[in-house]
């Protein structure tokens, strides 16, 4: 009985002692390509330096990989200590079933509200008046990027946007046959690209209309319908045999000169500043491929699971707030190439298409991104959509708009 | 009265005393455990709550697993042992389990009913041990041994795979219902009541992906059992020659079944690449005209699918096979010699008819790998070009952790009515003819 008594002591003091380490926190997110990894390893330092820990829980490939394996995570009860996913719809049903950490109290405290730009970032963290998740940083989709010197070798004027774009394919291809006129990588660049497209051809009011008013008329409508027209002719622009298998290898190819475009999001021109590359001397990065030079706000925010430990909760707290910090917002967005999500920081380092980036944020020439507007039900229908009509020449214009109207029509309202 | 006699005629028979060293070892880890688990569980009632480390999934599902083999070991020690021994172990299991249950957040039904099951399932295991297959004497009344009827025969048997039951009723049959059940609703990403009908399967049937997948995967199907069965059954043929350093030749036939699909995908990814690949390689040697792009070729993409399976699965195929020629008779062959039946006819007209139990065993084995694929699709392929290599089994993943829950869910269910529609008939033709005969 004694014996008993005395191993009853030491297990129950074995896990009590257990919880003064409860500091511990498990952080899920995409970024895994070298630039983005050092980037995160900046929020670990500055949340190490907070007396607490952070956990690595980075997830290899694309937020497609990434997303269902963290819902799944937290509607299976086994909730990480924060996670990243995109602004918008993504996690409002988990919001809505009580599942995320409200942090309204902190945002109140830190004037969130005041310190946030552009507001629509910290409006599609708030749901019914609360807050639930902490943007990091502002991305835009919208870029082309050109490598000069390709033309200026074969002695074709550089183009200036999208459609000047296309009218030289053809004579690139005489002058350059070996070089692959637009780099386009598998899976959601594709997406990028068709998306850049839509918003160049439709202009951000249609487009805008389209995803966040759902004018199915309009989706159906003859000036969509010159949307898909683009498409087609972006398709035919792509040999399917020159597709890479990520983003990078697509930057890769118009960094060494075998190709000689490339559409992708602002993140890619720090691959561009890593090769030495000098924006308007030996590649150009056109804002809204050069048709408008508008760019959406999508980012990347940080969601807080609930979980049961207090501990675990003010970490949670001590994390949001170190987000958001001026310094960690620096340190961080230099690192990724991606915009900080304060005006009031120094980023004077970042490189020109960046600050090209920043000036247009600045004069407000801002629309919401996808995921702002739509739910990722009918984002990924639209992403199916795109990927079998970009890949498959049998499907026709028509067939393509009449399924798109039909997405549009069937999205469940906002 | 012939329970006690019985019983304790059980613990007078002496066990052979073998290493006693190593059993006292053995007793002392097991009650140490046991002992150590019921006072954690004691420490859970009394303080309510159970600190967590922020790693405590681990531990959780350490406990889960951990506790029904203490408990299992406690009771084979319990033959040399004591009674009290098991029954000590078996209360420790209980406690282990309601803490291990606690903490992984499970609803206090499940948790009690498992911790149910699991009881259920100690004190058969108990009584198996101890007592034998005479447990509570059912099959004596009025002190006259009668015939069992069907609830009382081989009661200890039945007591056991109680548990057993209760997981193939919970998991299998109760979540296959509330699939289907929520699959008539507009549940996005967490599931709601909100039922729709039939709009689920309408959009289902209407969206192109899926279309594309069901193709996809008939094709990938009919290809990868076609050839894993001939290869693999060639495969195993030439090692029952006799040969030298057969069980080298197997090992590296069935060593890709070691790795991951996932690793399988990445590895054939790199080798069918056609600008770092297979093709490279040999336009380097100087065949500069030889093309193999299949990855990027919307009509070849599913064959790359094909390859990278049949390299990965034909190993298994081969492994199943040759444990089924093996089970034939020396003497059938040498019959077979006698009569001057040529080998190949001795294959292919005796040995494979009387190898149908493994080749259904093999087939089964083999479908279900088929109608799951997922990890390779998403490791080599990513379902493109397009949507030229998606399968079934990634929309359904896709759509239920994307806030899509219904969709998902009605996928699942057109696949898993496809499925018995393919296999009830044939469970009627195999088993249903054996009964009347």
């Amino acid at each position: 009985m004694k014996k008993f008594t005395v191993v009853a002591g030491l297990a129950a003091a074995l896990m009590l002692s257990t919880s003064a380490f409860a500091t511990d926190l498990e952080v899920t997110h995409w970024w895994t390509s070298g630039g983005e990894s050092a980037a995160v390893k900046e929020f670990a330092k500055a949340f190490d330096a907070t007396g607490n820990h952070w956990v690595d829980g980075a997830i290899a490939g694309s937020g497609d990989t990434a997303r269902p394996i963290i819902i799944s995570r937290i509607l299976g009860g086994n909730p990480m200590g924060a996670t990243q996913l995109n602004p918008g719809k993504d996690a409002d049903d988990l919001v809505k079933a009580n599942l995320m950490l409200d942090l309204t109290d902190l945002a109140k405290k830190e004037g969130w509200d005041k310190i946030i730009n552009p507001p629509s970032q910290l409006a599609s963290c708030t749901y019914d008046g609360h807050v639930y998740c902490v943007p990091v940083n502002l991305h835009s989709g919208q870029w082309m990027y050109i490598n000069r010197h390709v033309y200026e070798d074969a002695g074709l004027p550089v183009p200036k946007d999208w459609f000047e774009f296309v009218k030289s394919v053809p004579d690139l291809k005489a002058k350059a046959p070996t070089v692959v006129p637009l780099a386009v990588a598998n899976g959601w660049p594709v997406q990028t690209l068709l998306g850049d497209i839509e918003v160049a051809v439709a202009g951000t009011d249609n487009y805008v209309k389209v995803y966040k008013g759902r004018d199915v008329a309009l989706a159906s409508g003859p000036e969509y319908r010159k949307v898909f027209e683009a498409f087609d002719a972006a398709r035919n622009v792509v040999d399917p045999a020159t597709m890479v298998p990520q983003w990078n290898d697509a930057s890769a190819l118009v960094i060494q000169g075998k190709a000689a475009a490339n559409v992708m999001g602002d993140w890619a021109s720090g691959e561009f500043s890593v090769a030495n590359m000098v924006a308007g001397k030996d590649f150009d990065c056109l804002p809204g491929l050069g048709v408008n030079p508008v760019l959406d706000t999508g980012g990347d925010v940080f969601y807080f699971p609930k979980n049961t430990n207090p501990d675990v909760e003010k970490a949670q707290l001590v994390l949001a707030s170190t987000l958001l910090n001026k310094d960690t917002q620096v340190a961080f967005n230099l690192k990724k190439g991606s915009l900080p999500i304060r005006l009031d920081v120094d980023i004077s380092k970042a490189n020109d298409c960046m600050q090209k980036g920043l000036a247009i944020l600045k004069s407000g020439a801002a629309f919401p991104s996808g995921s702002q507007m739509l739910d990722r039900d009918s984002l990924n229908q639209i992403r199916d959509l795109e990927n079998n009509f970009f890949a498959d020449h049998n499907v026709t214009i028509d067939e393509a708009q009449a399924q798109f109207a039909d997405i549009i029509k069937n999205a469940p309202p906002l | 009265m012939t329970a006690t006699t019985a019983s304790s005629s059980a613990d007078h028979i002496s066990q052979p005393r073998r290493d006693p060293g190593l059993a006292a070892i053995l007793r002392l880890v097991a009650l140490g455990v046991g002992l150590l688990a019921a006072a954690s569980g004691l420490a859970f009632v009394l303080l309510g709550d159970v600190p967590k480390p922020p790693t405590w999934q681990n531990q959780v599902a350490t406990a889960i697993w951990a506790m029904p083999v203490l408990s299992i070991l406690g009771a084979i020690l319990s033959q040399s042992y004591q009674r009290t021994g098991a029954f000590l172990l078996g209360v420790a299991g209980v406690i282990g389990l309601i803490l291990a249950l606690g903490p992984a957040g499970f609803p206090p039904y499940l948790a009690s009913a498992l911790v149910l099951a699991f009881a259920a399932g100690a004190a058969a295991l108990y009584s198996i041990v101890v007592a034998g297959d005479n447990i509570l004497q059912w099959n004596v009344r009025n002190g006259e041994t009668i015939r069992p009827d069907w609830l009382t025969r081989f009661a200890a048997a039945k007591i056991a795979s109680g548990p057993m039951f209760l997981v193939v009723i919970g998991a299998f049959i109760g979540c296959t219902i509330w699939t289907i059940t929520f699959s008539f609703t507009r549940s996005a990403a967490l599931p709601t009541y909100n039922f729709i009908g039939w709009a689920q399967y309408e959009r289902l049937f209407k969206t192109v992906r899926w279309t594309i997948s069901v193709k996809n995967l008939a094709v990938y199907g009919v290809c990868s059992l076609f050839f894993s069965f001939v290869v693999g059954f060639l495969l195993a043929v030439f090692m029952d020659q006799k040969i030298r350093f057969e069980s080298v030749f197997r090992t590296i036939f069935l060593y890709p079944f070691a790795l991951s699909f996932i690793v399988t995908g990445h590895v054939w990814a790199w080798i069918m690449n056609p600008t770092f690949g297979l093709q490279r390689a040999v336009r380097d040697l100087g065949w500069t005209s030889f093309t193999f792009d299949w990855l990027g070729n919307r009509d070849m993409v599913v064959y790359t699918l094909v390859i990278a399976g049949l390299w990965q699965g034909t190993g298994l195929i081969m492994a199943l096979m040759l444990a089924g020629l093996r089970g034939i008779d020396e003497e059938i062959w040498r019959a077979a010699r006698i009569d001057g039946i040529p080998k190949w006819r001795t294959y292919i007209s005796i040995v494979l008819p009387m190898m149908r139990p493994v080749l259904i065993t093999t087939l089964v084995i083999a479908a279900s790998g088929v109608v799951r694929i997922y990890d390779l699709v998403v490791a080599l392929t990513q379902g493109g070009p397009g949507l030229f290599s998606e399968m079934p089994a990634k929309y359904v993943y896709d759509n239920m952790f994307q806030n899509a829950l219904g969709q998902g869910l009605a996928a699942s269910s057109v696949m898993l009515v496809t499925t018995g529609i393919i296999l009830i008939p044939w469970a009627i033709v195999e088993f249903g003819g054996k009964r009347r005969a």
